[in-house]
């Protein structure tokens, strides 16, 4: 009683460390099957993996009292002689022609509860024998055990290998029935367990048919054997030398079998082994060097890669060029106040505009309204850069990784000129700004053109009515000759006032606009480097985050230590 | 008649068939022919008598003919009275007893019309058999053959023909090219070498030595107890029996001490090493045959003990396949336990298809079992269309010193005793197998052909699948150039810069005086900024859209079988910095079947770029062959514009625009307006709405300089010339990709042609 109730409480905590190591498997295929592809997860891998998500779900909701035991081997190996011996009667044909058994036979000890087990076996109703009637001392211990008779898998009869594929696939221990002459078969060995490799603890291989062999050639025998199973990866499997004719081994078989059922591991056991080989297989996608991932990495990708974008963004939108085109449009504007119009009129009368004469006036109009504007980007030259950020930066990862990794950097490059147009425009100032000082500057212009339009009335007023005499009663302000070098001065101050205003204005203002630019310059860049970091780092470190967490799940479906190896059996 | 027969018989076989000449003449008179399993080739054989003088009168001109017929394959035909095909006789196959050589029944195969092989030797090398006593040929034998040529009935094959039909098969089934991972590649490669090794190891030794004994190989499953056969068979234990599976690692062949030297060396499967052994075969190394030399043997027959076809070690199914295409007979052995495996149907099957002569032992039968198991073990066979086949039951027994008793090995002794001695079982053994195997080829052979022609679909495929990129690439580059996508970013920005600062109007300029004389003027710099804008633009939009390109023909290769494992290749020759192979590659098998044949070609791997990352990019060469194209296009579009004299247009009379301006002007209105695209189906006039305020100017800027037309025209002009510039460009990068397609060989479209008619010589040549 005691022993049971120990086996029950290792039951569900096994069962426990199951389903959490399958809840694991049932996530990385999650992650897989969103990275498919020629160099991606391989879709036989999560086909095998979500189909052993199912079995065993089925598996685990299905009776855990009993043991699903297949006696599985070649045609003629005496599996349905074994099965007639463990069972007590003859349930399963026995012949000298070959193929005999075509369809699996089931025998229950124990039937209550079996029923929708034996359903999802897919056992034929006619096919099932219990052995619930004859509980005889040994029967009792054996009880919750479901013995399967499979077909000849070797045969000529096609169908019958599927169905052993699949009953293998289902059963909770599998006994090889071997025979002398057929113990190193491809079509057993190749087929069924090579794949089976890891699954020692759920395996038993019984030799059957020892009567015709020597005690010496059958050590000889059993020695080959356990030589061929150490190099299929099934070590530490139990070989069993049995008869069926004169019933030698047949107790031995029967006390495993009884010990699986006792156990009530076999189940748990055989699913572990499969989740162990799948998530093994799984492995190579998530075989980094440790600690290449975790903060180097992101390091690594993050590591001035944001502003070196920024700056590819900012090349490829122009950003220099458009601070050119800014401070040209200032300096253009800031000359209406602070130029010195006596110069600009100068220059309209010495060299005459051509395009006014060509009637091009339009155009020209047009060209100056041109004002440095939201330019967006150039699609061509983001792509070169996270190309290029995605061959440099990403770091080495396992196969579908590195391309995933690659892929998360540009998904979103077409987003990017849009964005960063938008960044630009923001940036940008709203519309034509006027200085406070270039109207100081302006009116001080103004003041000086005054002062000069002044000095040159009084000037000529000077020179007509002092020097000319042609009038009378005129004030002597006006009239007095001797004013004359007062007014000249006044012309001449106002002149070169205004210039010399207009020269420094222009120099303070291509200075303030070259500021003002390296300003929007560095607004711009920040933004840019924003940018990078939604549309192009984000994705990446997500796709990392997902390879780290593939990786965690990783191991939480190898759950290292999780069974031990030695329990099922002894 | 018997006298005749004796004095055809007696000196023609030195061995074997020697002491017991009349019995065999005996038999091979009328139905004697009538060999188990083998009425198809009975009636071949019995072709053979036919082309015999019918009335043949001296033993001269009998011995004579045997020579002229038999010197293909030995045979005592020559002086055989006239038996017709139709008295060839099959024999049940259920039978255990020797054939009763007096029963005429008429033969399936007697009424068709199917063309026999019928091989005879006119003299040379191949006549040199140990069957043809050269020196009673004497001269009669060119008269003899004269004299028969209007009575022959079916056509007389030279086995110097027919050897040389084989070797000019050979070339080009070694030639062919299986360059590619199509879905029938490596089915075709396999075939390819079986096509090669059925040549090598059977055909062409069997044609040139036709007098060698007939090589009987035991043939079945592991433990089936091909060894204890054997072993019976010859009398002592020459092959290691026992418990472990599999038992027989290397192939032990038996005969008698005579025999021995047509298992030579250099004659019989020259490629495999062998070892000369005298007693039991002790388990040496896999792969070397052992010789064994036995008094206990019949002459002419020699017994092939082969390791087993379906064991654990999938080196023995290879090993014992090339041993199957190398003998004449087969003796399938299974067990009552195995029969219905389906290995041994699969096997069976296979014999079946080639036609190879085939007997098949049925042993380990338990003695009660015996009637209801060969009962159940002929239905099958006879589901499988075996049942004309000669079958032995074997009981379970008790084994001594690894042989089974004397009478129960007995049947399988007889039978191949007989088979040795017995001329017509002879050449009946040896033309059901090489009739049989050629007829094989006249579906193999056009099956093979096929598949070059398959790889020609699957080399245009590849390269369809880069052209088809690189084409995408160029309709890419195409579009971003004609719908103003590259009027963004920084040629935008310097655009506004030059012409919103008055610069581009600066470049105007008046003319001076009547003679035009334009003063020199230094391209302001906000142009010059504009024009590299343009240029970096520009290049790497060519760069973009080759990158794209290469990665969308990496992965449209990926796609494909043949594709990627030639992306695995490419890559593995750039890890492998000597060039040094590390398997066995298309390339090294040519090499290697050439170097057979005295051809040898180089297969100079070319250096270079073996990234395979670096594939799905574009080359480092193109940046700058791109800056060179682009800087190209740019002064070609400014020689353009100064070809075209617009400074002699109307405007000019007044105005004149520097050409470097104007040129990037019109370059400007060239890429941003969809206008000026010849594909175009829009009106000129309207600016693109999707490039913003930039060009809205230059539209009319240009057309009131050049004048609609002309506009339309010249901007055709230069766009083509760009689009013939970057598809060079384009052109040059696929070419990587087809260095690769070409760098594992060069596909012979005529090899397919070649092959078939080299089938077609041989089917001629039978």
């Amino acid at each position: 009683m005691t022993v049971m109730l120990s086996a029950q409480v290792s039951d569900s905590a096994d069962r426990a460390g199951l389903s959490a190591r399958l809840t694991a498997l049932a996530r990385l295929v999650q992650i897989g099957s969103v990275r498919t592809g020629p160099d991606g997860f391989s879709q036989d891998l999560l086909t095998e993996a979500s189909d052993l998500l199912t079995r065993a779900g089925e598996r685990l909701m299905l009776s855990s009292r009993h043991t699903v035991v297949s006696l599985a081997g070649g045609t003629g190996s005496g599996k349905s002689s074994l099965f007639n011996q463990l069972a007590g009667a003859d349930f399963s044909t026995v012949g000298v022609t070959r193929p005999v058994t075509r369809d699996a036979h089931a025998c229950v000890w124990g039937v209550s509860g079996s029923g929708p087990l034996l359903e999802w076996l897919g056992v034929p109703r006619r096919h099932r024998y219990a052995r619930a009637s004859a509980l005889g001392s040994g029967e009792q211990s054996m009880n919750g055990l479901v013995l399967l008779d499979l077909p000849d898998h070797d045969s000529v009869m096609g169908h019958a290998t599927n169905l052993v594929d699949q009953l293998v696939g289902l059963s909770d221990l599998i006994v090889w029935v071997l025979d002398p002459q057929k113990y190193a078969d491809a079509a057993v060995h190749r087929r069924f367990l090579v794949p089976l490799a890891g699954h020692s603890e759920v395996i038993a291989v019984v030799l059957n048919q020892a009567d015709l062999l020597s005690a010496g050639q059958i050590e000889d025998c059993v020695h080959d054997l356990r030589r061929l199973l150490d190099s299929e990866g099934l070590p530490d499997v139990q070989i069993l030398v049995t008869s069926a004719k004169n019933g030698a081994g047949i107790e031995e078989l029967r006390k495993l079998l009884i010990e699986a059922v006792t156990a009530r591991k076999a189940a748990t056991a055989r699913i572990s082994a499969d989740v162990d080989k799948v998530a093994a297989k799984f492995e190579p996608y998530g075989a980094i060097e440790e600690g290449s991932l975790d903060a180097s990495g992101q390091e690594h990708l993050r590591a001035g890669t944001a502003a070196e974008l920024a700056d590819d963004f900012a090349s490829a939108a122009g950003v220099s060029a458009i601070g050119d085109a800014l401070g040209s449009a200032r300096e253009l504007r800031a000359m209406d106040y602070v130029g010195w119009p006596v110069s600009w009129l100068a220059e309209r009368l010495t060299s005459p505009d051509p395009i006014r004469r060509v009637r091009l006036g339009r155009i020209w109009d047009e060209l100056r309204g041109l004002s440095a504007g939201p330019s967006g980007a150039q699609q061509a030259e983001i792509d070169n850069a996270l190309t290029r950020v995605a061959d440099e930066k990403v770091p080495a990862l396992p196969s579908p990784w590195s391309r995933t990794v690659r892929a998360a950097v540009r998904s979103r490059a077409s987003e990017v000129p849009a964005a960063v147009g938008e960044e630009i425009t923001a940036a940008l100032p709203a519309g034509p700004v006027v200085d406070r000082w270039w109207r100081l500057i302006g009116v001080v212009q103004g003041l000086l053109l005054g002062c000069v339009l002044v000095g040159i009335v009084w000037l000529a007023s000077l020179i007509i009515l002092g020097v000319a005499h042609v009038g009378s009663g005129i004030p002597t302000l006006f009239s007095d000759v001797w004013l004359l070098p007062w007014a000249a001065v006044m012309l001449i101050a106002g002149l070169s006032g205004g210039w010399l205003t207009a020269r420094l204005g222009t120099r303070a203002v291509s200075r303030a606009a070259a500021r003002e630019t390296e300003d929007l310059e560095d607004d711009i860049r920040r933004r840019l480097a924003a940018v990078a970091g939604d549309l192009v780092l984000a994705p990446a470190e997500s796709e990392l985050d997902e390879l780290a967490r593939f990786r965690a799940e990783l191991r939480a479906a190898a759950g290292a230590g999780m069974v031990d190896p030695a329990s099922a059996w002894n | 008649m018997t006298e005749r027969e004796d004095a055809a018989a007696a000196p023609m076989p030195p061995s074997g068939a020697g002491p017991s000449g009349p019995v065999a003449a005996d038999r091979s008179f009328g139905g004697a022919l009538g060999v188990p399993g083998f009425a198809g080739s009975a009636a071949s054989f019995a072709e053979v008598a036919m082309t015999a003088p019918v009335p043949a009168g001296s033993p001269d001109l009998a011995a004579a003919s045997a020579e002229r017929s038999g010197t293909g394959w030995p045979a005592d035909a020559g002086g055989t009275p006239p038996a017709g095909p139709g008295e060839a006789q099959p024999q049940q196959a259920s039978s255990q007893e020797p054939p009763s050589p007096d029963r005429d029944q008429p033969s399936r195969a007697g009424g068709s019309t199917e063309p026999r092989l019928v091989v005879s030797g006119q003299g040379g090398q191949v006549a040199g058999t140990i069957w043809t006593p050269a020196s009673e040929s004497g001269p009669a034998a060119s008269d003899a053959a004269a004299a028969d040529a209007d009575e022959e009935p079916f056509a007389r094959v030279d086995a110097r023909k027919l050897e040389a039909a084989l070797l000019g098969l050979r070339h080009p089934i070694v030639t062919v090219p299986l360059l590619f991972e199509s879905p029938g590649v490596t089915q075709a490669r396999a075939e390819r070498v079986k096509l090669l090794s059925q040549i090598d190891d059977y055909l062409l030794p069997r044609l040139r030595q036709s007098g060698a004994p007939i090589l009987v190989a035991l043939v079945g499953s592991t433990g089936a107890g091909k060894s204890t056969l054997m072993n019976s068979v010859v009398g002592k234990q020459v092959s290691a029996t026992g418990i472990r599976r599999p038992t027989t690692n290397s192939p032990v062949l038996a005969c008698h001490p005579d025999d021995m030297r047509w298992f030579a060396e250099n004659v019989f499967m020259p490629t495999l090493p062998r070892v000369r052994q005298h007693g039991l075969a002790m388990p040496g190394r896999d792969g070397l045959l052992v010789l064994a030399a036995s008094e206990g043997m019949p002459r002419g027959v020699a017994v092939l003990d082969t390791p087993d076809i379906d064991s654990v070690v999938q080196a023995h199914r290879d090993f014992a396949d090339q041993f199957l295409d190398a003998s004449d007979l087969w003796l399938f052995v299974t067990t009552a336990r195995r029969y219905a495996d389906a290995a041994v149907w699969e096997m069976l099957q296979d014999a079946r298809d080639r036609g190879a002569a085939l007997a098949i032992a049925l042993s380990r039968v338990p003695l009660a079992a015996t009637a209801e198991l060969s009962t159940h073990f002929d239905a099958m066979l006879e589901a499988n269309g075996l049942s004309e086949v000669r079958r032995f039951i074997i009981p379970e027994t008790v084994i001594t010193d690894a042989q089974l008793p004397a009478e129960v090995a007995g049947p399988v002794r007889d039978w191949l005793a007989d088979t040795a001695r017995r001329e017509d079982r002879r050449v009946a053994v040896l033309t059901q197998t090489m009739s049989g195997m050629l007829d094989t080829f006249r579906s193999r052979v056009p099956a093979l052909a096929d598949e070059v022609t398959a790889q020609a679909a699957v080399r245009d495929e590849l390269r369809q699948t880069v052209e088809s990129a690189f084409g995408t690439g160029l309709a890419e580059f195409d579009e971003a150039t004609g719908d103003g996508s590259l009027l963004h970013g920084e040629v935008l920005a310097r655009w506004q810069d030059f012409t919103g600062t008055g610069d581009l109007m600066r470049t105007l300029q008046a003319r001076r005086g009547r003679g035009g004389k334009q003063r020199k003027q230094q391209l302001p710099a906000r142009a010059v900024a504009l024009k590299g804008a343009l240029h970096a633009s520009l290049v790497s939009l060519i760069t973009a859209t080759a990158d794209r390109a290469a990665e969308l023909a990496v992965s449209g290769w990926q796609e494909q079988p043949a594709g990627s494992s030639l992306l695995a290749e490419h890559g593995a020759t750039g890890r492998r910095p000597d060039g040094s192979s590390a398997g066995l590659t298309e390339a090294d098998f040519v090499a290697a079947a050439l170097a057979d044949l005295g051809l040898v070609s180089g297969t100079g791997a070319d250096g270079g770029d073996h990234d395979p990352a670096a594939l799905a990019r574009a080359t480092a060469r193109l940046a700058a062959a791109a800056t060179t194209a682009v800087s190209d296009w740019q002064e070609h579009v400014r020689q353009q514009v100064r070809q075209e004299n617009v400074t002699k247009r109307s405007i000019a009379r007044v105005v004149s625009f520097d050409d470097e301006s104007l040129a990037l002007v019109l370059t400007m209105g060239v890429l941003g307006s969809a206008a000026s695209s010849p594909t175009s189906t829009k009106p000129a006039s309207a600016g693109s709405a999707s490039t913003g305020s930039a060009n809205l100017a230059v539209p009319q800027l240009l057309e009131s300089l050049f004048g609609a037309g002309l506009l339309r025209d010249m901007g055709a002009r230069v766009r083509q010339d760009l689009r013939e510039r970057v598809s060079r460009l384009f052109g040059a990068e696929a070419e990587r990709f087809f260095a690769i397609i070409d760098s594992v060989g060069v596909l012979d479209d005529g090899a397919a042609g070649e092959l078939l008619q080299a089938g077609d010589a041989l089917e001629g040549a039978r």
